[in-house]
């Protein structure tokens, strides 16, 4: 199935294919359907639909100089440009583009380490690389610095860090656009741009003071279509010397109030890692009488029918780096601080391991409760164990079948926001008829240090023909309006969904958005840089917006 | 690290006869074969699914050495599959969920292969198990004869036959869909079992 840039016609795009083979060699212009197969988001909604998100050619870039090739020829034929690094980016658009019939620009092959300093703590690398290959590239050197992966970790540091994706360890280092520093950028019009201390071309810190001198822009390259990221520094957490984890529950429904408050208080002291919230009433959810009682949020009875099942409602576990003495410290005070807040919590140590893990440790299952997949990830471990939930599983009785979108909201950090969120999550369900798992029992994720963010588990309808996709793609639409009118705004999304997003974030006539715009069409008159992603218009393209919509 | 077009070209290279590319072309053949078919260095298998145990124990009577998973790919994907990978593509088969299907295909896009076989088995819940097949023409058309064998008219047995078979090169590809009579063992639950082969590009030209 032949595919043209929008506005483009054969001739001129034949034109354009010859340039690219031209610059980076005719073995990396993939144009056949075959080749294009994997540059297509397999969970999309708009799968096989008319206005699928098809790229109608892919290129493969080997170094920076071809990526500026490549952009100088966008612009004189006029084609839209989309960027991937792995392009894994699964639930949230994977390698597709926004614009169908954009030309994917692959950074796979720029898969090099450039540096790793474990007396410093940072990393340079390309977009190619994965967070298994810096694990690797690690481990097999002996250095004393951990990665902070996200789960699976196939995709790519810079890839995952230009969406605002996350970790699972320390706060600094789970915000991984956050725990940037430096960026090597190629503009829209090819000039190459370094961004911190890298903009002084005698600078020897630019992995360690990200600000430089003026205004940062670094920010408008996450999320956003300003240009084409071929480097990027990290900060990397030196190896700690233990890990250790614990537990802690409390028995009633409002005690999750005072827990989060003193895990808050834990978290913004940088004491403990990722905290992991959740409820042991799951269990309770299968008994008909619980069910309908968490349904109607029914306090009283959820907190007299769990008494007598012997169940706390709530649970968290912490995770602590440091020394074994330290790290225990910080435990015992952990449960002094949990203890004073709510007299009834219990309190189960977890493991307490020597870094470094052997491979035997790594791989142990037998801690004193379960932690499942993401356990190796609180230890800097990159896998693909995150797989598991999409196939049938204790944690996913329903297997995913062919769609899968994260949508995860931020909500306030508090007990109070939290159970708020819950009922509004449930109406929601109600409203549209769907059902939601765990209404009352939901939990909030703390990936970023300083926010919640909320994923209520909807399940939606099982309807594959184009009218089921349609509607389900319209019930994530109306989730993103009754979110937004409680306050509550998406963190991430795919291209199908980014324009219903950006939509979301509307303060004075979107003003945010006006700015960007008017940046993008400064900067890339054109438009031929990843036009339309983030909701990012240009004017070239700005016909474009809501096209994903159906 | 081995790149997908690298493979690509070698099929190219391959279909004229160069010497690498037909020694890359017999390190795929099965020993001996007079007709070339895919040598399978591993069947991945979901052992939680007893028709994906039932298949592979058919598959390793066949010679095809068993890697097993319950649904997280991690340790076959690190520890046998990447090194091996990184220095040349290799042909595949297995019987597992999608998902897991969707993880190997992902990771095989990546390093020059591709999946040039596939198959959903539904059965739960039903008087009758339904299999959609598609692929080489070849494969179906072996799965359909042996089957035709049975009593039940499909067997696992006679699908790890046919995949086993699986040939060498870009063949006349079919989509074949079969209702028949419950097959033993059925699944443990309502999720689909997938049977697939994934091999490299470099096999897939080598007779076009």
């Amino acid at each position: 199935m032949a595919i043209l840039p929008p506005g483009v016609d054969a001739g001129r795009f034949a034109a354009a294919i010859r340039r690219f083979e031209e610059i980076v060699g005719p073995e990396w212009v993939f144009t056949s359907d075959e080749d294009l197969h994997p540059y297509r988001d397999h969970f999309s909604y708009l799968k096989d639909q008319p206005n699928e998100p098809i790229p109608s050619a892919a290129v493969g870039p080997d170094r920076v100089e071809q990526v500026q090739d490549i952009v100088r020829a966008a612009n004189e034929f006029r084609i839209p440009l989309y960027a991937i690094s792995t392009g894994k980016n699964f639930a949230y658009g994977g390698p597709a583009p926004n614009v169908r019939g954009s030309v994917t620009v692959d950074l796979k092959r720029m898969n090099r380490v450039l540096e790793v300093d474990d007396k410093r703590h940072f990393a340079l690398v390309e977009p190619g690389v994965s967070y298994i290959d810096l694990y690797d590239y690690i481990q097999e050197r002996g250095l004393k610095v951990w990665i902070d992966t996200p789960d699976p970790g196939w995709g790519s540091p810079v890839g995952n860090a230009l969406d605002h994706g996350i970790g699972y360890t320390l706060g600094f280092y789970r915000d991984h656009f956050g725990a940037h520093c430096g960026m090597e950028v190629v503009l829209p019009n090819g000039e190459l741009m370094r961004t911190g201390m890298g903009a002084m071309p005698s600078a020897k810190t630019w992995q360690e003071y990200r600000h430089g001198y003026g205004p940062d822009p670094a920010g408008l390259f996450a999320q956003g279509n300003f240009g084409i990221v071929t480097k990027m520094g990290f900060r990397l957490m030196p190896q700690p010397e233990h890990w250790r984890n614990g537990l802690i529950t409390v028995p009633k429904r409002r005690d999750l109030i005072p827990l989060i408050e003193t895990v808050n208080y834990m978290t913004d002291l940088f004491m403990i890692g990722e905290p992991w919230y959740g409820s042991p009433l799951r269990q309770l959810m299968g008994n008909t009488e619980f069910r309908e009682a968490a349904g109607r949020f029914d306090e009283e009875e959820m907190d007299r029918q769990a008494a007598a099942a012997r169940l706390h409602s709530w649970q968290v576990e912490l995770q602590f780096y440091g020394s074994e003495r330290t790290t225990l410290a910080n435990w015992e005070y952990a449960k002094e601080l949990v203890a004073r807040a709510v007299p009834q919590a219990r309190f189960t140590d977890g493991e307490s391991l020597p870094v470094p893990l052997t491979k035997e440790q790594i791989h142990e299952t037998t801690g004193p409760y379960p932690t499942n997949m993401r356990r190796n990830v609180t230890q800097g471990v990159p896998g693909l164990g995150i797989w598991y939930m999409t196939g049938r599983s204790e944690m996913n009785p329903n297997a995913w079948d062919e769609t899968h979108v994260g949508l995860f909201s931020a909500v306030p950090r508090s007990g109070e926001g939290v159970l708020e969120a819950q009922q509004v999550f449930a109406r929601i369900a109600r409203d549209l008829e769907i059902p939601s798992f765990n209404n009352a029992l939901g939990t909030p994720v703390n990936w970023y240090q300083f926010t919640f963010l909320m994923g209520a588990g909807f399940g939606i309808p099982r309807d594959y023909t184009p009218e089921g996709k349609k509607r389900a793609a319209d019930i994530l639409r109306r989730i993103l309006e009754e979110n937004a009118k409680h306050g509550y705004g998406d963190y991430r999304a795919p291209p199908i969904l980014q324009d219903d997003v950006a939509d979301q974030y509307s303060f004075n006539d979107h003003v945010l958005r006006r700015f960007h715009e008017t940046l993008k069409n400064a900067i890339d008159p054109n438009g031929v840089v990843s036009p339309g992603r983030g909701g990012i218009w240009p004017a070239a393209y700005s016909s474009f917006r809501g096209a994903l919509r159906g | 690290m081995a790149s997908r077009r690298q493979f690509i070209q070698s099929g190219l290279a391959l279909s004229a006869a160069s010497l690498p590319a037909v020694s890359a072309l017999a390190a795929q053949a099965a020993p001996g074969g007079a007709s070339q078919t895919l040598r399978l260095e591993r069947f991945v298998v979901d052992v939680r699914l007893p028709q994906a145990v039932e298949l592979a124990r058919h598959a390793a009577i066949r010679g095809i050495p068993v890697a097993e998973t319950s649904g997280d790919l991690t340790e076959i994907w690190r520890g046998d599959f990447a090194p091996r990978w990184k220095q040349a593509p290799m042909a595949l088969a297995g019987a597992t969920t999608r998902g897991e299907l969707f993880v190997l295909e992902t990771l095989a896009n990546d390093h020059g292969m591709r999946v040039v076989y596939r198959g959903r088995h539904d059965g739960s819940k039903r008087a009758r198990a339904r299999h959609r097949l598609s692929g080489p023409a070849e494969v179906l058309a072996g799965a359909t004869a042996r089957a035709h064998g049975f009593s039940r008219g499909f067997s696992w047995s006679a699908l790890a036959g046919a995949l086993a078979a699986c040939p060498v090169g870009l063949t006349p590809t079919a989509r074949l869909e079969l209702e028949t009579e419950a097959v033993a063992p059925g699944p443990a639950g309502d999720e689909p079992l997938y049977t697939w082969i994934i091999a490299p590009r470099a096999a897939l030209t080598a007779r076009a």
